[in-house]
């Protein structure tokens, strides 16, 4: 593994998330989440004093993926493996997007676009990181053995 | 084992993720061994849930009861299929990079996952009126659900056998 690498690639995906979890949730999502501030969500200058908190949460999540990544690159990956990995990624989340629908009175379709958007994110974060941090060896061809 | 690369066969090319193509080693794992570790990790995570958030953390929901479900309204069947879908994600996740790594590789996996679910925490902490000692309960829960993740997966991914 190549740290500069690496952590060029952490920065990227920090952006990536950071830009992608801003379009998601305070664009196009912000007119849903208005109709429940200061019952189901911090009221906005509450949620603006916790800022730090999501920021670093969305850095650990950016750590988590690349390093992920980074050892699935090192035995060699295609973008189809990027891609994959996304799709999980993804689908842990939609899991947990879904064990909150249970549990929080969300709105109505909520949790559609929630799943909608995070599988998007996760694929996009996915093959962000395959184009800036290249496997070592190409995907092989297991049907060819 | 250094440089040891290893082959999925049924789940891999059920869910298109392709391991290295090494040449120093590979290994076939049975694709029912594959199914069998996503329940077992599911198990794992259901019974842990039940441990944490309705034993240790039950009193802490109960005092903010105005920003949950109503408890007869809680949908348990969607919150058993999160749990199954995070299960399932995270242990082809694992069959990808740990089957058949040393015990490190395998803690260091289950690390960055616990990261993951710390990160997603904390975010959760930023928007959602939630109290500060439930989200330090949720993180310590949280890794140390990632650390049973972790056991189970590794105990149920062992591959089959070698290829001669």
């Amino acid at each position: 593994m190549n740290p500069k690498r690496i952590l060029i690639a952490l920065i990227v995906a920090f952006v990536a998330i950071s830009a992608t979890d801003f379009l998601i949730h305070e664009v196009l999502l912000k007119s849903t989440y208005a109709l429940d501030a200061g019952k189901l969500w911090r009221a906005e200058a509450d949620m603006e004093s916790h800022r730090s908190g999501m920021l670093v949460g969305q850095f650990l999540v950016a750590i988590a993926f690349t390093m992920l990544w980074a050892r699935i690159a090192l035995g060699g990956a295609g973008i189809q493996c990027a891609i994959a990995l996304g799709v999980l990624m993804g689908l842990a989340y939609s899991g947990s997007a879904v064990i909150q629908w249970a549990v929080y009175p969300l709105p109505d379709g909520l949790i559609f676009k929630w799943i909608v958007s995070g599988i998007a994110q996760s694929i996009l974060v996915g093959v962000v990181l395959f184009f800036v941090y290249k496997p070592s060896k190409p995907c092989p061809n297991i049907s060819g053995k | 084992m250094e440089g040891a690369e290893f082959v999925v066969v049924e789940s891999v090319e059920a869910c298109g993720l392709h391991f290295g193509g090494g040449d120093e080693m590979q290994v076939v794992m049975d694709g029912s061994a594959a199914h069998a570790a996503i329940l077992a990790v599911f198990l794992g995570i259901f019974i842990t849930g039940f441990f944490i958030h309705h034993v240790w953390l039950k009193s802490n929901y109960m005092a903010t009861a105005s920003i949950w479900r109503p408890e007869a309204e809680m949908d348990f069947l969607w919150l058993v299929g999160g749990q199954f879908v995070i299960a399932a994600a995270f242990t082809m996740i694992w069959l990808r990079i740990a089957i058949g790594g040393a015990a490190m590789i395998c803690a260091v996996v289950c690390f960055f996952v616990g990261l993951l679910c710390a990160g997603n925490l904390l975010i959760v902490y930023a928007v959602q009126p939630i109290e500060h000692h439930v989200i330090m309960k949720w993180i310590i829960a949280g890794i140390v659900q990632g650390m049973v993740f972790g056991i189970i997966a590794f105990s149920a991914c062992k591959p089959s056998k070698p290829l001669s």
